[in-house]
């Protein structure tokens, strides 16, 4: 018996009008890691160092444990989360919304 | 000069999930699980090291890291270095025996980087893991994964890493073994050592205070990196830095990240340095080739992905 194939997922950049595909168990970080590099900040890729952080503005997804110091529980409820744990379900739009990522020693 | 702060001995690192972080740092880093406490803590250590445990993992709602604790000669040293803690305007608080099990009283302050630091004396003694004390094999078999050796140093970012610097070589005897320095003669970085390692502590000057770079730990040479570099890719754990070398302390090297985001370094080699050895001098204009000597450039990744 021939598998069904899934219906793509697709998420939407809001602010650059941007669509990607994400595959299923995919998580919202890796997909934009392969499709565009360039636009998001990669750190560890597993919800510690906040670099990818995120808004949620449409569509539903699964969320991994993510570090507090990032995504307050208040953050969460306003559906901020980071990339490397957001594991979309449906159609998603999203904006970025990273930590400053700083250099060392610039600041002085 | 020598205060009988002897080497690292633990660290305490915040992971989201127990037991994926057992599982990273067990099968992949090649640590061993000796212990839980009743808090639900669980302590590992590297085979070659003699005491219970160096790392202790602890669940919390964000990553990073808890404390470092450096182990001292005995418990008068560990009495005599607290009254030169406070004499020098640290707040030092003793935690008593037990609170880490199998641990002695742990004499713990805040540093001028915004950490937590602490020292003790007296941990459970058990021997290198898998070998005899007595005409020992060259190494166990069992082991797993990067079959690390060592929890070997960390690497802390915050401010005010002079002061941290004067306090450290002051009044616990650590040394600067390499700096980084700008045009007006300013640290940006600075590796200390307590006895003829390359660095036992990193310190790098950060506005993002009290921050976690990495926990490293040691393995003996480049094949031993090469075979982590396999490791790393073939379970697919999320990397930094492939194998290749840093210019400051000579030492091989390879980053990658714990399941819960906190950085991880193998490191291999690295100079040595006896007590009559000068620091050496690495200028931020040339910091790529400093960092990682190939490339001679450092990765954004390396430089702002922080727990
Ligand atoms: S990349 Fe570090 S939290 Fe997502
Ligand atoms: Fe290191």
């Amino acid at each position: 018996m021939a598998e069904v194939a899934a219906t793509p997922i697709v998420a939407t950049d809001a602010e650059r009008g941007s669509e990607i595909i994400v595959t299923a168990d995919q998580s919202l970080l890796n997909a934009i890691e392969r499709f565009e590099p360039s636009s998001v900040a990669v750190g560890c890729r597993n919800g510690g160092c906040g670099l990818c952080r995120v808004q949620l503005l449409a569509g539903s997804v699964r969320l991994g444990k993510m570090s507090r110091r990032f995504v307050s529980i208040e953050m969460e409820r306003e559906r901020f989360a980071l990339a490397c744990r957001v594991y979309p379900q449906t159609n998603i739009t999203y904006r970025l919304s990273p930590i400053e990522p700083r250099i060392p020693g610039n600041a002085y | 000069m020598r205060r009988g702060v002897l080497r690292p001995g633990h660290v305490q690192i915040r992971v989201l999930d127990l037991e994926p972080a057992v599982q990273h740092y067990t099968e992949l880093v090649g640590l061993i699980e000796t212990h839980r406490d009743g808090e639900g803590r669980v302590y590992l250590k590297g085979w070659t090291e003699p005491e219970l445990f160096s790392v202790v993992l602890r669940e919390a709602d964000e990553a990073g890291m808890d404390f470092q604790g450096f182990k001292v000669r005995d418990e008068d040293t560990l009495t005599q270095l607290s009254r030169d803690l406070r004499a020098w305007g640290v707040d030092v608080q003793e935690i008593p025996a037990g609170d880490l099990d199998h641990c002695g009283r742990r004499m713990q302050f805040s540093t001028p980087t915004g950490h937590r630091f602490e020292l003790y004396a007296t941990k459970t003694y058990t021997g290198p893991w898998g070998i005899s004390e007595v005409e020992p094999e060259a190494w166990p078999r069992g082991l797993r994964g990067i079959r690390v050796q060592r929890f070997d140093h960390c690497q802390i970012h915050g401010r005010d890493i002079e002061a941290m610097r004067d306090l450290l070589s002051e009044v616990l005897g650590f040394y600067v073994t390499e700096h980084v320095i700008d045009d007006t003669g300013k640290n940006l970085a600075i590796f200390m050592s307590l006895a003829m390692k390359a660095h036992d502590v990193a310190l790098i000057l950060d506005d993002r205070h009290g921050t976690f770079h990495h926990a490293a730990f040691y393995v003996e040479t480049w094949e031993n990196l090469l075979r982590a570099g396999d490791l790393i890719s073939m379970t697919g754990t999320s990397l930094d830095t492939a194998p290749t070398r840093h210019g400051i302390t000579r030492g091989q090297t390879t980053y990658f990240f714990d399941p819960s985001g906190n950085r991880n370094e193998v490191f291999a080699g690295g100079s040595t340095h006896y007590p009559d050895q000068r620091p050496y001098v690495w200028h931020d204009r040339n910091i790529g080739k400093a960092i990682f000597y190939h490339h001679q450039k450092l990765s954004e990744k390396f430089m702002t992905a922080l727990t």
